[in-house]
C-alpha cells in the first residue's frame, strides 16, 4: 500500500492545521497508509493522534508526503530536500517576518527561512494547494503554478456535538453580567490582541456598555501577554478576562454565550475562528487582514484594516445595540458556514492525491 | 445576565441543537445592507469625533500606550522596582555571606589541618578584610533600596497620571450627556412657549 503521510510542523487539539490534517489522515486512510507527523513533540493534548517526526518511516519515490507550509525551520527542510517521497504543499501562509524583527528577532528569522525554504523545495513539490485565494496569491509569488485552492479538512462545525459547559456559564455570567466580547486567537503579536484590549476601553468609556472582553488562546509569547496585562492595567476601563489555554468544552462556551465575537489581526492565512463562531451562532466582527474578508463574506462586519480602533469598536457596539442587525449577522453566519460545508474539501482533496498515482 | 446567556441556560440540551431551535424562533429577518451598515458606522465614528468624545489623536495614543510598554520590555525593562528589590536582596545576602573565612577541608589525608592552621594564622587579616568589603556592600545594598524606593514612586505616579487622565475623559463623558439633556429639555421648552404664542 503506498504512502501518503503529512507533516505540519508542531501539534495540539486547539491548533487549526493539525485538526485539518488530522480530517484529511482520516480520509486517506482508507486507501493509503496514511498517518500525520509533527517536527515538535505533540503535546498532550494530542498525543497518540500525531506522532513524533523521528518515527516516519522512509518512504519510497512512488510514495507521497504532503507537507503543511506555516514556518521556517532550517532542520525541515534539510529534511524535506532528503526525503525520497513526492512532495505534495499545502500553504497555510507564513507570517511576515516584519511582525516580530524588533521584538522577537530569532522567531523572525524563521519567519523569513519559511519563504526561502518555498523557493528551495519548489522543484521537489507535485502537486500545490493553497487554503485560501489569498495563499494560492501569495505562494504564486515564489514560482507555483497551478495551485489549487481549497481549504482542505477545515471543519468550522468541530464543536457541534461538543455540550455547554453550565459551570463555566456560570462563572462568565459572574465575571461579565450584561456579556462580554470574545477575542480567540494565539497569543501571537500580528494577531494584535492589544487593539481588543483599546477596543472595551472604548466601548466601555465612550459607548457606555457595561460588557467585558474575553481573550481566549495559549500564551504563545510570554513576553507579548505581559505586555497586554500591562495595557490592561493602564486603561482603566478594560474589564479583559485572559483564559489562556482553555477545553474544547469551554471554547465551545464562550463561542455560544458571547455578544460578539471579534478579531484585530493583521495577517491571517484563512481565519477558522470567525468561521467557528458562526458555527456556534455568534457575530462576526472583523478587520479585512488577509484572508478574513473571502472567508467571512457578507456574514459579518469587516472592517477595512487601515481603519482605526474607533471604527472598530463602533461596529461592535452597533452589533451589542441593534438586535436586528445581531439575528442577521447570525442567520448569515449559519449559511455562510453551510456553503463553506459544501464544497467537501476533504473529498476534493483525496480526489486531486488519488490523481498523482495514476 | 445577558439576555444570551439567559437563552443558553434555558435551552432545551446545552448542545448546539437546542442553540439554533432557539434562533429559528426569530422567523425570517428582512435582509441587512452591510454596506449600509458600514456606512452609518462610519456616520457613528464622526458623529462622536465631532462631539468630543473620539478627542483627535485618540487611537495614536492609544497605540503610543501599547508601544511604550513594549519598548520596556524590549529594553528589558519590564517590572524595574521589583527587579532591583530583588537584586538588593540579592547583595544583602550575599554580603552576609562575606566571612574572610574559607573551607579548610581538604581531600588529601594531613592538608585539613594545614588549611585550618594557615586559616587560624591569616583569620586576624581576612575577617579583617571581610568586615570592609561589608561595610562596603552595606552602602550599595542602602543604594539599591533608595532606587526601588523611587522606581515604585514613579510607577504608581505613571498609574495615578493614568487613572486622572481616564477619570478626566469620563467626566467629559458625562458633561456632554448631561448638556445633551439641558438642550433637548430647553428645545422641548421653547416648542411649548412657541405653540402657546
Amino acid at each position: 500500500m503506498p504512502s501518503v503521510h503529512q507533516l505540519i510542523i508542531g501539534s495540539s487539539r486547539r491548533d487549526a492545521i493539525t485538526n485539518m490534517a488530522l480530517n484529511l489522515r482520516d480520509a486517506l486512510a482508507k486507501t493509503y497508509d496514511a498517518e500525520v507527523y509533527s517536527y515538535f513533540a505533540p503535546d498532550h493534548t494530542i498525543d497518540g493522534e500525531v506522532r513524533h517526526l523521528p518515527e516516519m518511516p522512509l518512504g519510497t519515490a512512488e510514495d507521497i508526503l504532503v507537507y503543511h507550509s506555516s514556518f521556517g525551520l532550517e532542520d525541515v527542510t534539510k529534511y524535506l530536500m532528503q526525503r525520497p517521497e513526492r512532495l505534495v504543499i499545502v500553504y497555510h501562509n507564513i507570517t511576515p517576518s516584519k511582525f516580530y524583527e524588533d521584538s522577537e528577532p530569532e522567531f523572525a528569522e524563521q519567519l523569513a527561512w519559511g519563504r526561502t525554504e518555498l523557493e528551495m523545495i519548489r522543484s521537489k513539490v507535485v502537486k500545490s494547494f493553497a487554503v485560501s485565494e489569498y495563499n494560492a496569491e501569495d505562494l504564486s509569488t515564489y514560482g507555483y503554478s497551478n495551485i489549487t485552492v481549497i481549504p482542505a479538512g477545515a471543519n468550522p462545525r468541530r464543536l457541534d456535538q461538543t455540550p455547554t459547559s453550565t459551570l463555566f456559564l456560570g462563572e462568565l455570567s459572574q465575571h461579565f453580567p450584561n456579556g462580554y466580547v470574545l477575542f480567540v486567537s494565539q497569543l501571537l503579536q500580528h494577531k494584535r490582541a492589544e487593539l481588543a484590549i483599546e477596543m472595551i476601553h472604548l466601548l466601555r468609556a465612550v459607548w457606555r456598555l457595561d460588557v467585558g472582553l474575553v481573550i481566549a488562546g495559549p500564551n504563545r509569547k510570554p513576553k507579548y501577554r505581559r505586555d497586554l496585562e500591562s495595557l490592561r492595567e493602564r486603561l482603566s476601563e478594560s474589564h479583559v478576562l485572559f483564559t489562556d489555554e482553555i477545553s474544547e468544552q469551554q471554547l465551545a462556551t464562550l463561542y455560544r454565550a458571547c455578544l460578539v465575537y471579534v478579531s484585530t489581526s493583521e495577517h491571517e492565512g484563512l481565519a477558522i475562528p470567525p468561521l467557528e463562531a458562526m458555527a456556534n451562532g455568534a457575530p462576526v466582527v472583523v478587520r479585512a487582514a488577509g484572508a478574513v474578508a473571502e472567508t467571512v463574506r457578507d456574514a459579518g462586519i469587516i472592517v477595512p484594516l487601515e481603519a482605526g480602533v474607533g471604527e472598530l469598536t463602533a461596529g461592535v457596539a452597533r452589533v451589542i445595540q441593534d438586535d436586528h442587525l445581531r439575528q442577521q449577522l447570525i442567520q448569515n453566519g449559519y449559511k455562510r458556514v453551510h456553503e463553506f460545508e459544501s464544497l467537501d474539501t476533504i473529498s476534493s482533496f483525496v480526489d486531486q492525491v488519488e490523481e498523482l498515482f495514476v | 445576565m445577558s439576555l444570551y446567556i439567559r437563552q443558553l441556560r434555558n435551552g432545551s440540551n446545552g448542545t448546539l441543537v437546542g442553540h439554533r431551535k432557539s434562533l429559528s424562533k426569530v422567523g425570517s429577518l428582512k435582509q441587512v445592507d452591510i454596506e449600509q451598515v458600514l456606512a452609518e458606522i462610519r456616520d457613528d465614528v464622526a458623529k462622536k469625533r465631532a462631539d468630543g468624545l473620539y478627542p483627535p489623536g485618540l487611537e495614536q495614543e492609544l497605540e503610543a500606550e501599547f508601544q511604550t510598554i513594549l519598548s520596556y520590555t524590549k529594553r528589558g525593562i519590564t517590572d524595574r522596582s521589583a527587579e532591583i528589590a530583588r537584586l538588593s536582596t540579592e547583595v544583602r545576602h550575599n554580603t552576609h555571606e562575606i566571612t574572610g573565612l574559607t573551607p579548610a577541608h581538604s581531600r588529601i589525608p594531613g592538608m585539613s589541618i594545614i588549611h585550618r592552621i594557615i586559616r587560624r594564622v591569616i583569620a586576624r587579616h581576612t575577617m579583617g578584610l571581610a568586615a570592609q568589603v561589608r561595610a562596603s556592600e552595606e552602602s550599595k545594598v542602602r543604594l539599591l533600596e533608595i532606587m526601588a524606593e523611587q522606581s515604585q514612586a514613579h510607577e504608581d505616579a505613571d498609574q495615578r497620571l493614568v487613572a486622572s487622565l481616564s477619570k478626566h475623559v469620563l467626566d467629559r463623558v458625562a458633561v456632554i450627556d448631561h448638556l445633551t439633556i439641558l438642550v433637548t429639555e430647553l428645545e422641548a421648552k421653547i416648542r411649548k412657549i412657541e405653540e402657546s404664542k
